[in-house]
């Protein structure tokens, strides 16, 4: 077909060859390409703007000649050459997003280590206005014994920058709550004393509840759970007197796991409701 | 078409379906760039098919304008010419290809041409439409798959139009596109199936079939942005006139080779990306192969189509008056 302009039929057959190769020499590229996607993947999925900026840039660092695409001819053949520069790409373009992926690690610690210290300070200072005030109310009195080191203990609960504001997460500590169920543990939770203490002081800062739930039991049901758990724990901060309209209590039911739901284990740390303080 | 003899000039004869490869090397340029996007590659062979493609559309266009400068009586036939007609568009849709084809490369180069192609191509749609409708000279035979080219056009706007951040003006195109789909679906499938089959020149053009619901697949996606039912029925009926074709395959390879068979190329690129889109989407390793190998095949075919058409244009059988 690709001689001349057959009137008949007799070099069809080739013709139809010669689609079949053409596509199959797509296929063997994808599997031998294929290869490499979950290294390449992992590496890439912080960074997603990267792989397309370095697409579309006239590639001057890959040694892979531009009229690299299938030839109709010897295609097979050339395939294997092909695949090797393609190789040495890949593998070029992983250790370019690798690096990547260092700096970014790199930015996103200073950034936490910086909203870090400023909410060490601010506790710190929270902690010297309360002395005076120790009488205000049973739980600051409860608090200001050992309230030389809220600030170490605020800090102990390992806050962490996330998008959506400070997160200090309960269920590790004490939030736990028992399968199906939305009750919290008796008495009042240390932590949360904290919180409400912080929010008490600081009337700029906004809270958000989000409740979660282990994976047993059917998914409606869990979302309905979780908010519960949720609003439980917004219930115990109103009655500490902070305003309801402060503070977020939403449900995101079974999703959002932080460790295995295969273990008894993981499952009860995955009953939990996770705290984002936030400034507006 | 014509009594003009051998001695006029050949740039009178130039026809305006030459654009249908601008359409096949751009769909094959966006082709090329999606995949390396999906398997995370980098060949460096975007720039120099963008480079080979705008080359291509702007040496066609020096060639037609010089035939609009000289030959405006020829130029006024194919406008009127109830199959030529329709390859005017061609010139529209070169354009909003090299948009989308310049995208990831130079944003401000997209804009402008898509502005350019989007106009041009409205323009188009209501000349083709109201020709359509005011005709004095249709008949069933006269209708062809090559109708379908203003069609496809109005669907490729949201793809580079999205991006470009017009979403009003995409989606108005869209749903001209899809509007024009349906009703000459119908058709076609009337004059196929109860009046007399389409003629062998034009044979190739039924793959067009394939190009406005794979084109409205990649248009949907990025006027919706996320893979819901009309979005599948999109992509499935594509898959299944893709389909089709390919069992008529044996048919195809016996004709002798004519212009039009440059429209295999620019569906079946539209039904590549797709498929490398829904690949995307859904991570079926299935769409991926698919859509790369069918891109290979395209790879393979316009090899093979460029090598015809240089061959048949210095053996003087395009350009010659009766093509």
């Amino acid at each position: 077909m690709s001689e001349n302009q057959p009137k008949q039929s007799p070099k069809s057959g080739l013709a139809i060859g010669y689609l079949a190769l053409s596509f199959a020499a797509g296929l063997l590229f994808v599997y031998s390409v294929g290869a490499y996607i979950p290294n390449d993947e992992t590496a890439e999925s912080p960074a997603p703007s990267t792989p397309k900026a370095a697409e579309t840039a006239p590639a001057t660092d890959a040694a892979v000649s531009p009229t690299a695409e299938p030839a109709p001819e010897a295609e097979l053949a050339r395939a294997q050459e092909q695949l090797e520069q393609e190789m040495a790409t890949t593998r070029q373009r992983m250790d370019r997003l690798e690096e990547s992926l260092v700096s970014l690690e790199r930015d996103q610690a200073a950034a936490f280590e910086n909203a870090h210290r400023r909410l060490a300070a601010e506790l710190a200072d929270l902690v010297r206005a309360s002395r005076p005030a120790t009488e205000e109310g049973p739980e600051a009195q409860e608090e200001s014994a050992p309230a030389a080191s809220l600030e170490e203990e605020l800090a102990m609960l390992e806050p962490r920058q996330t998008p959506d504001g400070l997160r200090i997460s309960l269920a590790e500590s004490e939030l736990r709550f028992a399968p199906g169920s939305a009750d919290l543990p008796d008495g009042r939770p240390a932590t949360l004393a904290k919180v409400a203490e912080l929010l008490s002081e600081r009337p700029d800062v906004r809270i958000l509840l989000r409740g979660h739930t282990d994976s047993q039991g059917s998914a409606t049901g869990n979302l309905e759970l979780s908010e519960r758990r949720a609003l439980a724990v917004k219930t115990l901060l109103a009655a500490s007197g902070i305003e309801e309209t402060r503070i977020r209590a939403e449900g995101l039911g079974e999703g959002v796991p932080i460790a295995t739901n295969e273990t008894e284990e993981g499952r009860a740390r995955n009953r939990r409701v996770d705290i984002y303080l936030t400034q507006p | 078409m014509t009594t003009t003899t051998e001695s006029h000039s050949r740039i009178q004869h130039f026809p305006i379906s030459f654009f249908a490869m601008v359409m096949g090397l751009t769909g094959l340029t966006i082709g090329w760039e999606k995949a390396q996007h999906i398997l995370h590659l980098d060949l460096g062979i975007s720039p120099w098919l963008v480079g080979l493609s705008s080359t291509l559309f702007l040496v066609l266009a020096f060639l037609y304008a010089t035939k609009l400068a000289l030959y405006r009586a020829f130029v006024v036939k194919e406008l009127r010419h109830p199959v030529k007609l329709n390859f005017f568009p061609t010139i529209s849709i070169s354009l909003l290809l090299l948009a989308i084809a310049f995208l990831p490369l130079a944003q401000q180069v997209s804009a402008a041409l898509w502005t350019a192609g989007a106009t041009l191509h409205l323009i188009f749609t209501l000349y083709v439409v109201s020709v359509w409708i005011h005709h004095d000279h249709f008949q069933v035979h006269h209708m062809n798959p090559a109708w379908f080219i203003p069609a496809v056009g109005n669907v490729l706007v949201p793809v580079a139009g999205v991006p470009l951040g017009h979403p009003e003006v995409s989606w108005f195109f869209f749903s001209v596109g899809m509007l024009f789909w349906l009703v000459l679906m119908t058709i076609i499938f009337n004059r196929v199936l109860f009046h007399q089959p389409i003629e062998e020149r034009l044979m190739p053009t039924l793959f067009i079939l394939i190009a406005p619901p794979a084109v409205g697949f990649i248009a949907y996606l990025r006027l919706v942005e996320e893979l819901d039912t009309f979005a599948r029925v999109l992509y499935y009926s594509a898959f299944f006139l893709t389909l089709l074709l390919f069992t008529q395959v044996q048919r195809f390879l016996k004709l002798g080779f004519f212009l039009s068979w440059w429209a295999y190329s620019f569906p079946l690129a539209a039904f590549s990306i797709a498929s490398m889109l829904m690949f995307e989407r859904t991570g079926g390793d299935f769409y991926r192969y698919l859509g790369v190998g069918m891109l290979t095949m395209l790879t393979g075919i316009i090899l093979v189509l460029l090598a015809n058409t240089l061959k048949a244009v210095s053996n003087r059988r395009i350009c010659s008056p009766d093509h």
